[in-house]
């Protein structure tokens, strides 16, 4: 079976265009096959992770945020990155990913709903300082165990 | 840009002057949790104690809207005040019960519930 | 900010009208308190800068402050933004008519269509574009990702759209690959595009029509990279 097309959406670093975007990925979870549940939580996935490229990015006019969705058939993988920033600004996103503080500060930094809501987040940099948080979502196989759907 | 998400829409209680209803409709994330805090912090201004938030057509809500939620809460905690949620949609109940909310909100099921339990 | 540092604050502010700094943003992170009279220096620092055709906003405010303000009426005179970067993009995109850029690689599925045309026209809503805009923004690019859609070449599987707007308007680039085009063919699918024929026959005829009526400029070119429309779309309210 051909290998699915991916989804890549490129847009400016503006808080403005998350509302849509999430809207958009998780419309495309649905049109894949995956159930409304699933493209709920996709949603509130791709809003925290987005929120974070935005509000810790840098503000260079003209940079833009990535992100990626693939599909396979039981999971999808969402990689967001960043335009990349300076040294302080990566900084400042480590200290947010990094701590388990984020639990108890709901104020913060949502990445804790996204931890619980994926099977696996992995954050990594590439050569131009960029931060890449990449995420994968199983479909739940037990529909008693929902927390991983 | 002002955010196109939410709509709040403040309704009177027959028979009760210190309360309001309030019905949240949209999305309440990050483009309007400020406007929303706002919005709740003026309908307190007018002499009201009492706010019961009707979230039957709040679609979605994410960890930023839920802070805004808890910190209307515990302000009004301080102020002796109320603010009780009625009518939580499954989606949203369940990303509330993720992040450990469920136990610091007041929830109701309906707003029957949340309007006994003031008396 | 106290009785104190009002002083301070006018004589700032007064040394940047002079310099002919019209836009001031005040940032107020890290702030707990702003004294009443404070509040009324700044205010009547914005209004000399309104005169000067100017503005003056507040960033960074903590929840406490900023309900704090509010009790003192600030939020009727002053707009809060998060952050500078969010002020100068609000700034550019007004004063400097900045564009902004969206784009998207989707697969080439009929089924993405209306949430694609979702996503544009809410981008445009959010933007400030009213709704009879957005629709006829939603209309065009439904006509054309049907289209990359239908005339694409099969094998590729998806296609592109670039998405520019600015204050005054939108531009849209839809793009395929269609291989196997020679030159003399590609030339009547540019001619028959850019001047779609509304017949009985044709029922894209009628919805190319319709892209050609409602935007300011349509435009076909095929290139060894496959087909790109270009389609403009000025803002009409």
């Amino acid at each position: 079976m051909p290998e699915k097309v991916p989804i890549l959406i490129e847009f400016p670093v503006d808080a403005d265009f998350i509302p849509s975007v999430r809207k958009f990925v998780s419309e495309s979870t649905l049109i894949e096959g995956f159930t409304p549940k699933f493209s709920y939580r996709t949603e509130i996935i791709v809003d925290e992770l987005c929120n974070n490229a935005v509000k810790y990015g840098p503000s260079t006019p003209g940079s833009s945020i990535k992100i990626q969705c693939d599909f396979e058939p039981d999971t999808i993988q969402l990689t967001v990155q960043d335009p990349g920033g300076t040294p302080k600004d990566v900084q400042n996103l480590r200290k947010v990913i990094g701590t388990e503080q984020e639990s108890r500060h709901f104020l913060g930094h949502g990445l804790e709903i996204v931890r619980m809501l994926t099977s696996g987040m992995e954050v990594t940099q590439t050569p131009n300082g960029e931060t890449v948080i990449r995420v994968v979502k199983r479909r739940s196989q037990n529909i008693i165990d929902t927390l991983t759907e | 840009m002002e955010s196109k998400q939410i709509k709040l829409e403040v309704k009177t209680v027959e028979g009760r002057a210190d309360t309001r209803i309030v019905e949240f409709d949209g999305d309440l994330d990050s483009t309007n949790v400020e406007s929303t805090l706002d919005k709740i912090n003026s309908v307190y201004g007018e002499g009201v104690v009492n706010i019961i938030a009707d979230f039957s057509k709040l679609r979605y809500v994410n960890s930023t809207g839920l802070g805004i939620l808890l910190h209307i809460s515990k302000t009004a905690k301080t102020n002796k005040w109320n603010f009780k949620i009625a009518k939580v949609n499954d989606n949203v109940f369940e990303i509330i019960e993720i992040i450990g909310a469920h136990t610091l909100l007041d929830i109701y099921d309906d707003i029957g519930d949340a309007l006994n339990s003031l008396n | 900010m106290d009785i104190s540092s009002v002083e301070l604050l006018t004589q700032t502010f007064d040394n940047m009208v002079v310099q002919g700094s019209y836009f001031v943003i005040i940032d107020l992170e890290g702030v707990d308190f702003v004294s009443s009279p404070a509040v009324g220096v700044l205010m009547g620092c914005r209004r000399r800068l309104i005169e000067k055709k100017g503005n003056l906003v507040l960033v960074g405010l903590s929840l406490h402050l900023r309900e704090k303000l509010n009790l003192m009426g600030a939020n009727r005179i002053f707009r809060y933004y998060n952050d500078v970067k969010t002020v100068l993009t609000d700034y550019r995109w007004e004063h400097d008519q900045m564009a902004q850029k969206m784009s998207l690689q989707v697969p080439a599925n009929p089924g993405y269509v209306p949430a694609i045309r979702r996503l544009l026209s809410s981008v445009v809503l959010q933007k400030g574009y009213n709704r009879k805009d957005a629709f006829r923004i939603e209309t065009i690019i439904d006509e054309l990702a049907n289209n990359a859609i239908e005339h694409g070449d099969h094998a590729e599987r998806k296609f592109y759209i670039d998405f520019s707007l600015d204050r005054d308007k939108v531009e849209l680039q839809v793009r395929n690959l269609t291989r196997g085009l020679d030159s003399s063919l590609a030339q009547q699918v540019k001619q028959k595009f850019e001047n779609p024929v509304v017949d009985d026959d044709s029922i894209r005829g009628r919805g190319l029509a319709l892209v050609k009526m409602l935007s300011s400029e349509l435009r076909l070119d095929i290139d060894a990279q496959g087909t790109t429309v270009h389609v403009t779309k000025v803002r009409e309210d």
